[in-house]
């Protein structure tokens, strides 16, 4: 190695050598790579004097995902109601009532590995024939019949029996009272039509009421997206999930407002449910500028990073690395449905972009 | 005739009715800028005359491609006196003066400009540049928070980044260059001012983790090298320290050699650079230890910290 005829060292005894670390910012003025000629209001075509920027970074690639993108549970809604009114444009939106699955975690204990919930779903996605033995390892909660009080008077393989009838009369029940319900459960494998809305219920472990989840199907395998849409603030909020692979287990946020004026000031959270449990919220406060009415509401899930952008301007960024693909929707605190106007999706998908324009109704 | 920020104008006066022959003066310098003949066009254009803004907008621009900034800041003045509305001639002005290191008259151009039109993001970037340059990072903050297009997002964060960073807010510092990052995985500067940062406070779990992704990127930057160079030295490694500080002096021998004395290496006049440089000191025996290690000659045990 020449590193004596390369580098000159000072002969001084006392001097060594100095690193410099500059704060510098040339990337701020610079050239963006992908030149483009100036978009020139005047005749004279311009020149590099004042620098360009950047086109907009759409999306990037994300790095390839070691696990085959999870799909929502094949829980068949039993049931899809269409709206009696037409709508203007969009596909139709329905609700949709499905019986939750119960898969409740152990709240005292934290998930083990961020890339666990996932990779269980998977694993259950592609065994169909082994989910109830998977989910019961999935689910610590261990049930049981054996009480104290109940022990004594009667024989526990009567109660087992009695409870697998009450069971069976229930599910009975609710497939005789909802209409529609052969022609659902004969094809049950079938995936929710694409474009539509499914309401699912999500229990999460502590919470004292579930929380109502508007899934927009069509979305399960999707990595990369765009959510805009029109909200004009209030307390009650709006609360949205993004890569959602169940109803334990997706990205969370919410706006909402804490001081109405002529400059409200409205609180931006965004938060992880992992297997049920509920992360901690990171909270930011963010002050509109001068707002009458609607607030444009964007959120882009790109790879890991998450940025949300209010009125156009970037309010928040954040990056997570738990799910890579899922669904997005809505949700509702205690049965409230968020309000909002001028839905937009836009999927990026390795085919191209698909814009989707549609309605929570 | 002097305009107000020095400059001679091209002393044609004001423009009045164009000459008959302007348009076809203007096309053929247009058709030999296009073939790239600068002086060619120039010289087509600066004979004496009573021409409309447009040639001495297209004198500017050209004299800005040959690097004749101070010239071209002068034809730009005489277009703003013909035209005083058009934006385009006084943001072109206002980037001659930054370029030539008018920092305070450009900024004051930039600020005109985006009086008038405030939707523009490119020269809010420029304003920005310049607002850094004078040390004001809080005007520069506020200056690049109102970038609103995509277009400018990349930019306007980073520099917003440099200006938290001025204002030694660096934890949010640190998050806008990591939003930099994430848009664009290759902004080696993003790094290298984070790896001075995380330096600064010394904090060398993080240099060298920057130090390695900047790495990742290019092989050969020199603020990555330095990095996990000092790192290594720091934590006694001097096996390490040899190697990394060997792949320096190959890869950037220039810039070991104008770090013999403590005021050798400068950050170039053509970038932004603040005046507060951050510096870490290799001493004598340090230094030697690595040449043995590197030369292979037997070595010396290491001192802890140097």
């Amino acid at each position: 190695m020449d590193v004596e005829n390369s580098v000159t060292f000072d002969p001084r005894p006392e001097c060594g050598a100095t690193f410099r670390f500059p704060v510098t910012w040339s990337y701020l003025t610079e050239v963006p790579h992908q030149a483009r000629p100036t978009p020139g209001s005047d005749h004279v075509n311009s020149n590099q004097a004042t620098p360009l920027p950047s086109p907009p970074t759409s999306v990037k690639p994300t790095p390839a995902a070691s696990a085959v993108p999870v799909l929502m549970p094949a829980q068949k809604p039993a049931q899809t109601l269409k709206s009696s009114e037409p709508r203007a444009s969009g596909p139709e939106a329905t609700w949709e009532m499905v019986i939750p699955k119960m898969a409740r975690p152990n709240a005292a204990r934290p998930p083990r590995a961020l890339e666990q919930p996932a990779r269980r779903v998977t694993q259950l996605s592609a065994r169909p024939d082994t989910a109830g033995t998977e989910a019961a390892v999935m689910t610590p909660t261990e049930v049981s019949f054996y009480t104290g009080s109940e022990a004594s008077f009667v024989p526990r393989r009567l109660k087992v029996v009695s409870l697998s009838v009450a069971v069976v009369v229930v599910g009975c029940v609710i497939a005789l009272v909802r209409p529609g319900g052969e022609a659902e459960s004969a094809s049950g494998s079938a995936p929710t039509a694409a474009g539509t809305w499914s309401r699912r219920t999500a229990y999460v472990v502590g919470a004292k009421t579930p929380r109502d989840i508007l899934v927009y199907s069509g979305s399960e395998d999707v990595k990369n997206y765009r959510i805009e849409f029109s909200w004009v603030p209030d307390t009650s909020g709006v609360g949205w999930i993004f890569r959602g692979t169940d109803s334990a287990n997706y990205y969370a946020a919410n706006l909402r407002l804490i001081q109405a004026g002529a400059t409200p000031s409205i609180s931006a959270e965004h938060f992880a449910v992992v297997k049920g449990v509920e992360g901690a919220h990171s909270r930011k406060v963010i002050t509109l500028g001068r707002t009458r009415g609607q607030v444009l509401v964007r959120m882009d899930a790109n790879g890991p990073a998450f940025t949300l952008y209010l009125q156009g301007s970037p309010a928040d960024y954040w990056t997570d690395v738990r799910f890579e693909a899922g669904s997005l929707g809505f949700y509702g605190e205690r049965g409230e449905r968020p309000v909002l106007q001028a839905l937009r999706f836009t999927f990026f998908r390795k085919s191209g972009l698909q814009t989707v324009v549609t309605t929570l109704q | 005739m002097t305009a107000p920020h020095g400059f001679r104008t091209s002393g044609f006066g004001a423009a009045a009715a164009a000459a008959p022959a302007t348009g076809d003066l203007l096309q053929a310098a247009l058709t030999l800028r296009s073939q790239g003949r600068f002086e060619e066009a120039l010289d087509l254009l600066s004979g004496p005359g009573d021409f409309p803004a447009d040639v001495y907008t297209l004198r500017g621009d050209l004299l800005t491609e040959l690097g004749r900034y101070a010239d071209a800041a002068g034809s730009y003045y005489t277009a703003t006196v013909s035209a005083p509305r058009n934006l385009s001639v006084r943001s072109r002005l206002a980037s001659c003066l930054r370029l030539l290191g008018r920092w305070e008259d450009a900024s004051q151009a930039f600020q005109a400009v985006l009086q008038a039109d405030p939707h523009r993001d490119a020269i809010r970037l420029e304003l920005g540049d310049c607002l850094l340059r004078l040390n004001r990072p809080e005007q520069a903050l506020n200056c690049l928070d109102q970038c609103w297009s995509d277009a400018a997002q990349r930019q306007a964060i980073f520099g917003k980044g440099v200006a938290l960073q001025q204002l030694r807010r660096f934890g949010e510092a640190e998050i806008a260059y990591e939003r930099v990052l994430a848009l664009d995985g290759k902004a080696e500067e993003a790094l290298a001012n984070l790896i001075a940062m995380s330096l600064e406070v010394f904090d060398l779990e993080r240099v060298q983790r920057y130090s390695r992704r900047l790495l990742e990127i290019n092989p050969r930057s020199v603020p990555g090298l330095q990095g996990l160079t000092l790192v290594a030295v720091e934590r006694g490694e001097m096996g390490a320290a040899a190697r990394h500080f060997a792949t320096l002096a190959e890869q950037a021998p220039e810039v070991l050699r104008s770090t013999r004395s403590s005021d050798g290496l400068d950050a170039p006049d053509d970038i932004g650079a603040s005046d507060e440089i951050i510096e870490y000191r290799v001493n004598r025996k340090a230094l030697d230890r690595m040449k043995e290690l590197i030369l292979g000659q037997p070595a010396r045990p290491a001192a802890r910290r140097y």
